[in-house]
């Protein structure tokens, strides 16, 4: 079966990580620009990070027959560092026209602070400029019930966005109501210790049902993996699901949200 | 320990990680016993309103959880975005 991941951060996984997903049957991936894990001293440090998203990890993916795209932008975190982030949103815009950049993300909030949101603002507006596609962050923890309801406020109040264009990422229990009630699409993050692990977002799925769901790994320099996303598939067959059920969360439904950017050129099944 | 006319191999082995996971639970709340933890300690007030959920009779459990667990601290002030154009570019 074919599999799509979402969302990973790719620049932090090793090439064992390539060939675990080559064998489990993930033909594509989408890697949103995200924190490195420290705050980076300077806009050129994201010029150099946005060139090997959009060039260099393509084509290390595309040695294990997988299909790898990118989001740009300024994270969350170091968002709070206004002038930084305008700099680098100025390194975005021209970026944009690559082939392999699908949109603006992740873009969002992590401590839910005014310069997060002022930034999270500016990034919305560059996006609505350029008419892409959006990827979101919510906070963790104590954090993402209060940053997932202003960043939707935000959304929903703002004209130019048309909600079946975002992905709202890392629901869980008490927030993919906000998400899904205002026609968003929604991300299952699985991932150890702060957010959903595959019990609960197959819980999720049934609850909510596929349509405009897609299931993650985010994977990155902490303790995740890709193995993540196949926990998920075999928990949801094991509780009876078809194939075919499976095929629309974990490769369809993908196809259908990234598709909206005509550079995506896989096709739901 | 016997199986009932209407688990499945599915049940049993959820029952037995659930099983796993309230042992370790317990473990886990003996051994901050032996921390000498603050008794005000924040997560730790939320996980004592938490449990009890656990065993109460009522749905959505698992988000009710999230919400004791939540900031529900108002959010700062922020403006909201003024719309310039209805009609952006098309994608390149």
């Amino acid at each position: 079966m074919k599999l799509i991941d979402p969302h990973i951060h790719c620049v932090s996984r090793t090439t064992d990580d390539y060939v675990f997903m080559q064998r489990c049957g993930v033909v594509a991936v989408t890697e949103p620009a995200f924190w490195a894990g420290f705050d980076r001293s300077n806009a050129a440090s994201f010029a150099d990070y946005f060139r090997q998203l959009v060039d260099f990890e393509p084509a290390r993916a595309a040695r294990y027959g997988i299909d790898h795209y990118s989001w740009l932008c300024i994270n969350a975190k170091e968002a709070e560092n206004i002038a930084l982030s305008r700099e680098v949103i100025k390194l975005i815009s021209p970026l944009l026209d690559h082939p392999r950049v699908l949109g603006i993300g992740e873009i969002g909030l992590n401590k839910n602070t005014r310069n997060e949101i002022t930034i999270f603002e500016e990034q919305v507006d560059l996006a609505a400029g350029h008419n892409q596609l959006i990827l979101i962050h919510t906070p963790h923890l104590e954090d993402k019930h209060k940053g997932t309801a202003i960043i939707v406020d935000i959304l929903k109040n703002d004209r130019r966005i048309t909600p079946s264009r975002v992905l709202i990422d890392h629901c869980e229990e008490h927030t993919i109501r906000l998400a899904k009630d205002a026609g968003f699409w929604c991300g299952l993050t699985i991932y150890p210790v702060t957010k959903a692990t595959p019990q609960r977002g197959v819980d999720l799925l049934e609850t909510y049902g596929p349509s405009n769901m897609m299931v993650n790994s985010a994977s990155d320099w902490g303790e995740s993996g890709p193995h993540m996303l196949i926990d998920t598939l075999l928990e949801y067959r094991r509780r009876g699901h078809s194939e075919g059920d499976a095929r629309e969360i974990f490769y369809n439904n993908p196809c259908r949200f990234f598709g909206q950017c005509e550079k995506w050129k896989l096709k739901a099944i | 320990m016997t199986s009932t006319s209407s688990s499945t191999p599915y049940v049993e082995s959820l029952l037995l990680e659930m099983r796993w996971r309230c042992v370790s639970l317990a473990a886990d709340l003996d051994r901050l016993e032996t921390l000498a933890l603050a008794s005000d300690h924040p997560r730790l007030v939320a996980l004592k309103k938490a449990i009890p959920i656990l065993l109460d009779s009522q749905p959505n459990r698992a988000a009710r959880v999230e919400m004791i667990f939540s900031d529900v601290t108002p959010p700062p002030a922020y403006r909201q975005p003024q719309p310039q154009t209805l009609n952006p570019a098309p994608q390149a």
